[in-house]
């Protein structure tokens, strides 16, 4: 494949963003959990706005916004009904927001004229609520001029696991994103979790036959519909993952701007198994990556 | 072949002095509102050969190449030169729509309308 990478056939150096998409796909932030009278737990989290420079595709810089230094930022992992308290401050350059979705009341929605609103630079408020629907949703900044503030890469995925969990499984977060470095409307870079090929030179390496369970999430920005699709094999589509029944089995589910689903599959076979977006402008320009499938 | 060029909000990099690294440029200062331009593109067999001016005074450092939505796999000319050699399989007859992004992520773009017609 010509993946046009001009420093030969590889990646960006995880040193030089501070984060690893290796291992990011993997990284859950539980938060730190304290149990409440009557059983209930309590979990905290810190989420820091900053800007950063990072590298999207080997040798083009990109002057992202952030939270906690990484695009997607955490992925915030709680069950349902646990109490959350998100501290979020703000070291960036402008006023954000934390936009989270799911069921809360409106004085913690993150936008702005409502409770706290837009918090200042230099400003902080702790988002405060009970995690509720379990399934896979996102959260965002909801400053204006809105797809400027998502796009730059404040972002990430927020997942509430049922009450009784979900079965056990090697669990990837695979949030699609894009860039439009030089401001032209169009995105230049497509990717899954920020640097465009890095599956495809670094590939996700899965037990064959074990369960493999993808929080999949569309935050692409100027665009308006994005895919996934996978090679050899047939995935169950739990939409949102707000149920535990799967609704489609297939190789290919698409979504549009915000949507998730979870993804359950397992591989039968050894060896190498691309995974695109069958949109194939979107994996021309990055959006392509690899399972590696070990015995 | 009938080319188009425009040039989009071209950044540049300040050069270090001596030593430049391939597909990085340095401009006299010449007198084009441009920073960057395309002087002049000519096809061979599976390649796309560009010229490129740097009309600034800093170094513009290419870091990848897309043709028509794709990334592709690119590298310097003839040494010196200012030439950029794109691996593509180019069709006589099509058009071809280039970006050429820089490392701060600005682009030179340009396409060419009608690929192996003479000009």
């Amino acid at each position: 494949m010509g993946a046009g990478l001009a420093e030969g056939r590889t990646t960006v150096d995880p040193e030089v963003n501070g984060f690893d998409p290796s291992l990011l796909i993997r990284d859950f932030d539980w938060g730190k959990p304290q149990r409440l009278a009557g059983g209930r737990t309590l979990r905290r989290y810190e989420l820091v706005a900053q800007d950063k420079e990072i590298e999207i595709v080997p040798g083009v810089k990109f002057n992202a916004w952030t939270y906690n230094g990484r695009v997607p930022g955490p992925t915030i992992r709680c069950r349902e009904g646990d109490e959350l308290r998100i501290r979020f401050i703000n070291a960036g350059s402008h006023p954000h927001t934390i936009h989270f979705h799911g069921i809360h009341p409106d004085v913690v929605d993150g936008v702005p004229g409502v409770g706290a609103g837009l918090i200042d630079v230099g400003k902080e408020f702790t988002y405060s609520f009970t995690a509720e629907p379990f399934g896979l949703h996102l959260y965002h900044c909801h400053a204006s001029p809105l797809a400027e503030h998502i796009s730059k890469g404040l972002y990430g995925a927020f997942v509430i696991d049922p009450k009784d969990g979900r079965p056990p499984a090697d669990e990837l977060l695979m949030m699609q994103n894009a860039f439009d470095p030089n401001f032209d409307d169009d995105n230049e870079v497509y990717a899954v979790n920020t640097v465009a090929f890095h599956y495809f030179y670094r590939p996700v390496q899965v037990q064959r036959g074990e369960l493999v369970r993808i929080y999949l999430v569309n935050i692409v920005e100027l665009d308006p519909v994005n895919s996934f699709h996978i090679h050899g094999n047939f995935f169950q589509r739990f939409p949102t993952g707000t149920s535990l029944q799967p609704t489609e089995y297939t190789d290919t589910v698409i979504q549009g701007q915000g949507q998730r689903d979870v993804l359950e599959l397992r591989f039968p076979y050894a060896g190498h198994y691309m995974f695109h977006a069958h949109k194939t402008e979107f994996a021309s320009l990055g959006w392509m990556g690899m399972f590696e499938v070990l015995e | 072949m009938r080319i188009a060029v425009a040039v989009v909000a071209v950044a540049v990099l300040v050069g270090a002095g001596a030593g430049l690294a391939a597909h990085e440029f340095r401009g006299g200062g010449g007198a084009s509102g441009e920073e960057v331009t395309v002087s002049r593109a000519s096809l061979r067999p599976g390649q796309i050969v560009l010229t490129l001016e740097s009309h600034a005074d800093r170094v513009v450092s290419i870091a990848q190449a897309i043709v028509n939505d794709a990334y592709v796999d690119f590298g310097a000319g003839t040494p010196g030169s200012g030439d950029i050699a794109i691996d593509y399989p180019w069709i006589s007859g099509q058009s071809y729509e280039i970006e050429l992004l820089t490392s701060t992520g600005a682009s030179v773009d340009f396409e060419i309308e009608d690929a192996g017609e003479p000009s």
